[in-house]
């Protein structure tokens, strides 16, 4: 039986390491992809700005309030739980205090997934 | 009795096989990766853009002293142009859409970005609808299930808005966004 020819394999070794770790970074590109997704679309469900901007507009309504009067905050409150419920499928609910405006702020706001509850001082 | 000849060709043998399955694997594994993943990205990233453009418009630009309330104090330029009269003065509807839209290009930065505005409020009992701005027809999108839009949206106090005298409001500014 002729011996086999044994040169080269430094050579063939690499080209093993080599291929072996473009598998593995190709894994990892993959992988990435899926993350990314998977993260945006817990930040896209996550209403984040739609409860930031509704704290915004009901302190903005509680300041108008407690500096020139006139009507009552919570008048507004029927018009955004109204216009909440039919563009943003979300429950908004706030009670501002007419006696004392400095007093306690409460703010509800359910979307059926992420709720929120807060009482501002 | 075991040789030790051949250990390179085993190896060979072994990561060959290997090879092969996890190419196998990958290629059936692939066809569960959705390409939309790629417009989840870019659309948590318009939102954010279209956020943060809304709420710069919807903060005063300094305090102004000689207003005679703190609402005129604090009045935003989304504030004062909803309140002009969008309904029924065709003129300053056009002077209003035109800087609604030169501002939202320039905080977002970007002046490909393709919008349209809609205004809800409550008249009492119901929710109506007040188109504030629709593009004309060539930027007018098709809305097919496949196009990829986002919508912000911002809450505006109006105190005394011109189209409805004496009623004060809050009304809700949705914005349609997307490039093309």
């Amino acid at each position: 039986m002729a011996k086999l020819n044994e040169d080269g394999q430094w050579i063939v070794l690499m080209a093993f390491i080599i291929s072996i770790t473009m598998l593995v970074l190709a894994l990892i590109v993959n992988q990435s992809t899926l993350v990314g997704t998977t993260t945006a679309e817990a930040v896209l469900e996550f209403p984040k700005s739609d409860i930031k901007d509704l704290r915004n507009e009901i302190l903005r309504i509680n300041e108008v309030y407690a500096d020139s009067g006139g009507i009552n905050p919570n008048f507004f409150n029927d018009q955004m739980r109204a216009i909440a419920l039919d563009r943003k499928s979300a429950l908004v609910q706030y009670s501002i205090n007419i006696v004392n405006p400095s007093g306690m702020i409460e703010i509800h706001f359910n979307n059926g997934v992420t709720e929120y509850n807060e009482k501002y001082y | 009795m075991v040789t030790e000849e051949g250990q390179l060709y085993t190896i060979e043998g072994i990561t060959a096989a290997i090879l092969m399955v996890l190419t196998a694997y990958f290629i059936l594994n692939s066809t569960s990766i959705l390409t939309p993943g790629d417009t989840h990205i870019s659309d948590m990233q318009l939102e954010q853009l279209g956020n943060d453009a809304l709420k710069m418009m919807d903060t005063a630009k300094s305090f102004d002293a000689t207003g005679s309330t703190i609402y005129e104090k604090k009045q935003s330029d989304l504030e004062t142009w909803l309140s002009y009269d969008l309904i029924t003065n065709p003129f300053i509807r056009e002077t209003v859409i035109k800087e609604f839209i030169d501002k939202f290009h320039k905080y977002a930065d970007d002046d490909q970005l393709k919008l349209f505005a809609k205004i809800y409020y409550s008249d009492g009992t119901n929710v109506q609808l007040l188109d504030f701005w629709n593009p004309p027809p060539p930027d007018i999108p098709p809305f097919t299930n496949r196009d990829h839009y986002v919508t912000v949206s911002r809450w505006v106090y109006l105190k005394d808005p011109e189209w409805d005298p004496g009623e004060p409001k809050t009304v809700l500014l949705e914005v349609y966004l997307w490039r093309n």
